[in-house]
C-alpha cells in the first residue's frame, strides 16, 4: 500500500529512476565485456541486482543534481551579488550571512514562490503521465509540490549555509521558503480562476515580479550601503509560525482543487504551439 | 457523437483545415484519406485534444474521451514495455491487452525505442484497449504495414466500433476502403464524404486517386 502511494504521488520521480537506470544499462551494453556478461533480460526487473543497483545510483544522482542546482543558484544569486556589493560598501562585506539571507528571501522565498509554480509548467512526462497513463493529477500536482518542499528545505538549507549563513538561519530560512512554496501555487491558481487576463499574460507578470525582485534586492542595499538588521527578523518565529500555518491550508486547497484537467489542455496546447 | 463544426487550424502559418464539418456516430469506423500534408495528422490531434482548434468547435459526447494513436510513435523510449503499462493499469490487465494487441511477450522487458515500428503500433493498441476512450484517432496505423499487422487490427476495430468511434486517416485508398465503403476525404482543409456508389464513377475514382498522388485540387470532390 506504500509502494502504491508512493506510485501515485511520485510517478515522475518513478519515471525518471527508470528511464535513468534502462539508459545506464544501455550505454553499459554497448561495452562488449559487459554484454557478454548481461543476462538475458537485462532491462527486467525480477531479481536484476544490476538495475536495482542503478536505480540506486541515479536517485542518487539526482539528489546530487539537486543539490548541485541550489548551490549553483545560492552562490549565482545572492552570495556573488554580495561580494560584488562588498566591494564598494564595507558595511555590506561585513554582513556576509545577513546580506545572502535577505537576498534569498526576496528572490527566492518571496519572488520564486510567486512566480515559479509547479502547477503550470508541463515537461514530456507529465504530458505522459496525465494524459495518456492518467494518473490522478490532483495527487500528481501534491506530490510534486510536497518533493519541491522536500528539495527546497533540506538542499536549499545545504546551500545557504555554504555560502555563508548560520547553519540554524539557513535551515531556519529554507523550510520558510519550503513552507511558502504552496502558498504560492495556491495564489497561482486564484489568479488562474479569478484573473484569467493577468494569468494569460504570465510571463509578463512574472517579468515584472522578477524584474522589481531584482531592484529591492540588488539596488536597495547599493543604495542604502547596508542590510537593516531586522532583516533577520525573516528567518524568526512569527514567521516561522505564520508559514507553518499557511502550508497545511495550502497543500489541502491544491489536494482537493477540482479543476486540473483543464490546466492540463491548456499546457498540452501551449507545449504543441511551442513545439510548431 | 464526435461532431466537428467549422473547424479550423493553423500549422506553420499555413490554414491546413479550413472549415471542416462532419459527425460522427457511434459504432462507425470512418477512413479518413488525405494527400501527404493535407492535415490528416492534424484533425487526429485535434479530435484528441492534443492541440487547440483555431477556430470552429470539436465536441463529444459521453465521457468526452480521446486517444490518438500516432503514425510515429510519442512512446518514452527509456522505458520498457512493462514498466510503460505499469503506469496504466495491473500487470494482468497489460498482460491480457498485449495479448490481444498482438505485443509479442518476449519485448515486454525491451525498451520501446528498441522495438519496431509495428510493435510500437500494437502497444499503443494495447493502450487504447486498456483506456478505452470513446474516440479512438488512429493516424495512418496501416499505411505501409505488413499484411499480418493489418490482420491482427482488424479484428480490434471490428470489436472496438460498437460501442466507440473510430476514425483512421490514411493515404492509402485501398486500406481506407476496406474499412468502410463510405470514405471521408480531407482536401483543401475540408472534409467531403465520397460514397460507395461514388467510388463506381470512374470519374471521382481517378479524381481521389490523383488526389492521394499529391496534386491537383479536386472540385469533383467536391
Amino acid at each position: 500500500m506504500m509502494m502504491r502511494l508512493i506510485r501515485d504521488l511520485f510517478p515522475d520521480r518513478m519515471i525518471k529512476l527508470q528511464e535513468g537506470s534502462n539508459m545506464l544499462i544501455h550505454m553499459l551494453l554497448r561495452i562488449d565485456f559487459i554484454k557478454q556478461h548481461m543476462k538475458d533480460e537485462p532491462y527486467a526487473h525480477n531479481g536484476n541486482v544490476l538495475k536495482t543497483v542503478l536505480e540506486v545510483l541515479v536517485q542518487l544522482a539526482l539528489l546530487v543534481w539537486e543539490l548541485a542546482k541550489k548551490t549553483a543558484f545560492v552562490f549565482a544569486v545572492a552570495w556573488l551579488p554580495w561580494k560584488i556589493l562588498a566591494m564598494s560598501c564595507p558595511l555590506i562585506a561585513r554582513q556576509q550571512g545577513l546580506t545572502i539571507v535577505y537576498i534569498f528571501f526576496i528572490l527566492s522565498t518571496v519572488c520564486g514562490t510567486i512566480t515559479n509554480t509547479t502547477i503550470f509548467t508541463m515537461t514530456p512526462d507529465d504530458s505522459f503521465l496525465l494524459n495518456t497513463a492518467g494518473v490522478n493529477a490532483a495527487r500528481y500536482y501534491f506530490g510534486r509540490i510536497v518533493y519541491r518542499m522536500v528539495m527546497d528545505a533540506v538542499f536549499g538549507g545545504i546551500a545557504l549555509a555554504l555560502a555563508g549563513v548560520g547553519a540554524g538561519q539557513a535551515f531556519r530560512l529554507s523550510v520558510i521558503t519550503a513552507l511558502f512554496r504552496p502558498v504560492g501555487e495556491v495564489f497561482g491558481l486564484t489568479v488562474y480562476m479569478y484573473l484569467k487576463e493577468i494569468h494569460n499574460k504570465k510571463a509578463l507578470y512574472d517579468g515584472v515580479v522578477i524584474s522589481v525582485a531584482i531592484i529591492i534586492a540588488y539596488a536597495c542595499p547599493y543604495a542604502y550601503r547596508r542590510i537593516a538588521e531586522s532583516w533577520n527578523g525573516v528567518t524568526g518565529v512569527p514567521v516561522l509560525v505564520t508559514a507553518a500555518v499557511l502550508a497545511p491550508a495550502s497543500l489541502y486547497i491544491i489536494w482537493n482543487y477540482k479543476g486540473y484537467q483543464a490546466i492540463v489542455r491548456e499546457l498540452v496546447f501551449t507545449r504543441r504551439e511551442d513545439f510548431n | 457523437m464526435l461532431q466537428i463544426t467549422n473547424l479550423k487550424k493553423v500549422f506553420n502559418k499555413i490554414e491546413m483545415i479550413v472549415d471542416a464539418n462532419y459527425t460522427f456516430d457511434k459504432g462507425g469506423v470512418y477512413p479518413v484519406i488525405g494527400a501527404h500534408g493535407s492535415g490528416k495528422t492534424l484533425l487526429c490531434e485535434c479530435i484528441a485534444g492534443l492541440c487547440k482548434p483555431d477556430g470552429g468547435e470539436i465536441y463529444i459526447s459521453g465521457d468526452g474521451s480521446a486517444i490518438m494513436v500516432h503514425e510515429d510513435s510519442t512512446l518514452p523510449p527509456y522505458l520498457t514495455v512493462r514498466e510503460y503499462l505499469g503506469y496504466m493499469c495491473s500487470s494482468e490487465e497489460a498482460a491480457a491487452a498485449c495479448e490481444e494487441a498482438g505485443v509479442p511477450q518476449e519485448v515486454y522487458d525491451h525498451l520501446i525505442g528498441a522495438c519496431d515500428k509495428e510493435t510500437r503500433k500494437r502497444l499503443q493498441m494495447a493502450v487504447v484497449l486498456i483506456k478505452k476512450p470513446y474516440v479512438i484517432a488512429l493516424d495512418a496505423p496501416f499505411d505501409y504495414c505488413s499484411d499480418e499487422f493489418f490482420n491482427d487490427m482488424m479484428p480490434i476495430i471490428d470489436e472496438l466500433k460498437n460501442n466507440h468511434i473510430i476514425v483512421v486517416t490514411s493515404g492509402n485508398m485501398d486500406v481506407a476502403r476496406s474499412l468502410s465503403g463510405d470514405v471521408i476525404v480531407l482536401n483543401n482543409g475540408e472534409l467531403n464524404v465520397v460514397t460507395d456508389e461514388s467510388f463506381e464513377i470512374p470519374e471521382i475514382r481517378q479524381a481521389v486517386i490523383d488526389l492521394l498522388a499529391g496534386g491537383e485540387d479536386d472540385d469533383e470532390i467536391n
